[in-house]
């Protein structure tokens, strides 16, 4: 039960709390979803589509090509929010 | 018993509180779809151009026939709305004006806020990229920057205010959501405090994902990927519309003034009646910031973007942003220094 509460002077998380509701509230609306879609689901184009997804095609290279690169490619970079992101938390947790 | 003492008042305060969060859904939806309809008014009345029609109601969108692009990661784009939906619930129940008896025991830190926007993002940005077509490509990153632009600032928000409060000399948790009530301290700070937080509610309300100040919250429009339909699709849109209403509910309950609304109601003298006065302020509130201040911030911020160099119009938003960070760390410390010199 200690792993799954992070408390400070100030705050304490409660995770299992979180994963629980998280979890339900999950399971409900899947299955709200699943519901919706019993009658199947009617695939566009078949196999015979181009196919450009990340996850729908293997290889490392097919996954350097999705997946890094245009995170590299931008001028303002989406890396540098996220180390601004990433800083501010460290900011915020001592500083505050 | 000691158990069955526990659990009727857990099972109870988890219907109070998922009944608020679902009544906090369905008015994002009811007013996103009113602001369409004054968009399209407005629109009409200035002779400019309607803007895309929205899509069918998402009631109706979710059980129509479900269709999916060729050679997508179908259960990945099944699935992962729903979780995308379910973290947005779980953050839902760490506000305090969604549960009004906690549920989760916990301040409602806007870290943590922060956290679960990024795992709601991160279901929602998979699901696009499993669809297996160039335009899901394209509109995943669009949505993870577009994310980026909105989650830095409210990080950034959140350390500037919580070393605002720690220098001065707020003695309960810096982060949590109830210490961060400004109006109260705004006779307190100096100008550069209250500019710095003024500029800080602009910023991130201008940064609320949208398609443009005309169009609602919506992530996909009517026209727009045709070959994915159903039930994924319109959580997705859920998703959108209702993460845009919690982010302005957010900033409005920082800027609400709960101590007006508290006296008023006091007058009253009734528990229940008071708490639903201020209840209905506050929501009715967060609605006319959807329908009025948001598309004003937006307006202003294209503004400013469309008189900067073309160059540099990406580095509107951070530039400000560092500007009210520094404007809200200058104000502690002179405080801190006040405090040095007594």
């Amino acid at each position: 039960m200690m792993f799954f509460s992070i408390s400070t002077g100030f705050f304490a998380w409660n995770l299992l709390k979180w994963l629980v509701l998280f979890l339900v509230v999950a399971a409900a609306l899947s299955f709200a979803v699943r519901r919706a879609l019993k009658h199947g689901v009617d695939f566009r184009g078949g196999a015979a589509a181009e196919s450009i997804g990340a996850f729908s095609r293997s290889g490392v290279r097919s996954f350097l090509e999705n997946c890094i690169e245009p995170w590299l490619a931008l001028p303002f970079s989406p890396l540098l929010g996220i180390g601004a992101l990433f800083l501010l938390f460290v900011i915020a947790v001592f500083l505050g | 018993m000691t158990v069955m003492n526990d659990i009727f008042p857990l099972l109870f305060n988890c219907f109070v509180a998922l009944l608020l969060i679902t009544f906090v859904f369905s008015a994002a939806i009811k007013s996103d779809r009113l602001y369409q309809r004054l968009a399209a008014f407005v629109m009409r009345k200035m002779g400019r151009a309607l803007p895309a029609l929205p899509e069918a109601a998402l009631r109706a969108a979710f059980h129509e026939p479900a269709s999916l692009p060729g050679r997508a990661a179908a259960k990945v784009v099944i699935y992962a709305p729903a979780l995308a939906t379910a973290s947005l619930v779980t953050l839902c129940a760490s506000l305090p004006f969604c549960t009004f008896i906690p549920i989760i025991d916990n301040g409602a830190d806007i870290i943590q806020m922060a956290q679960l926007l990024l795992l709601s993002e991160a279901f929602a940005v998979a699901a696009l990229c499993s669809l297996g077509t160039k335009e899901g490509l394209d509109f995943a990153a669009a949505e993870a920057k577009a994310a980026l632009r909105l989650l830095v600032p409210l990080a950034a928000s959140a350390a500037s205010l919580s070393f605002f409060f720690t220098q001065n000399g707020v003695d309960r948790d810096p982060f949590s959501l109830n210490s961060f009530s400004v109006v109260g301290r705004f006779s307190a700070m100096s100008p550069f405090g209250i500019c710095g937080s003024l500029l800080f509610a602009f910023i991130i309300l201008s940064q609320i994902p949208h398609r443009g100040t005309a169009e609602s919250s919506e992530l996909f429009e009517a026209s727009e990927m045709p070959d994915f339909k159903g039930a994924p699709r319109s959580l997705l849109q859920l998703w959108s519309i209702a993460r845009s209403f919690i982010i302005i509910s957010v900033v409005v309950f920082v800027f609400f003034p709960h101590n007006i609304i508290e006296n008023i109601g006091e007058g009253v003298g009734i528990a229940w009646y008071r708490q639903a006065l201020s209840f209905a302020a506050f929501w009715l509130a967060v609605v006319l910031a959807r329908l009025f201040v948001v598309p004003l911030c937006q307006f202003a911020m294209n503004f400013i973007e469309r008189r900067t160099p073309e160059k540099y119009a990406e580095a509107a938003m951070p530039l400000l942003l560092a500007a009210s960070m520094a404007l809200l760390w200058y104000e502690g410390l002179l405080l801190s220094q006040e405090a040095a010199l007594f």
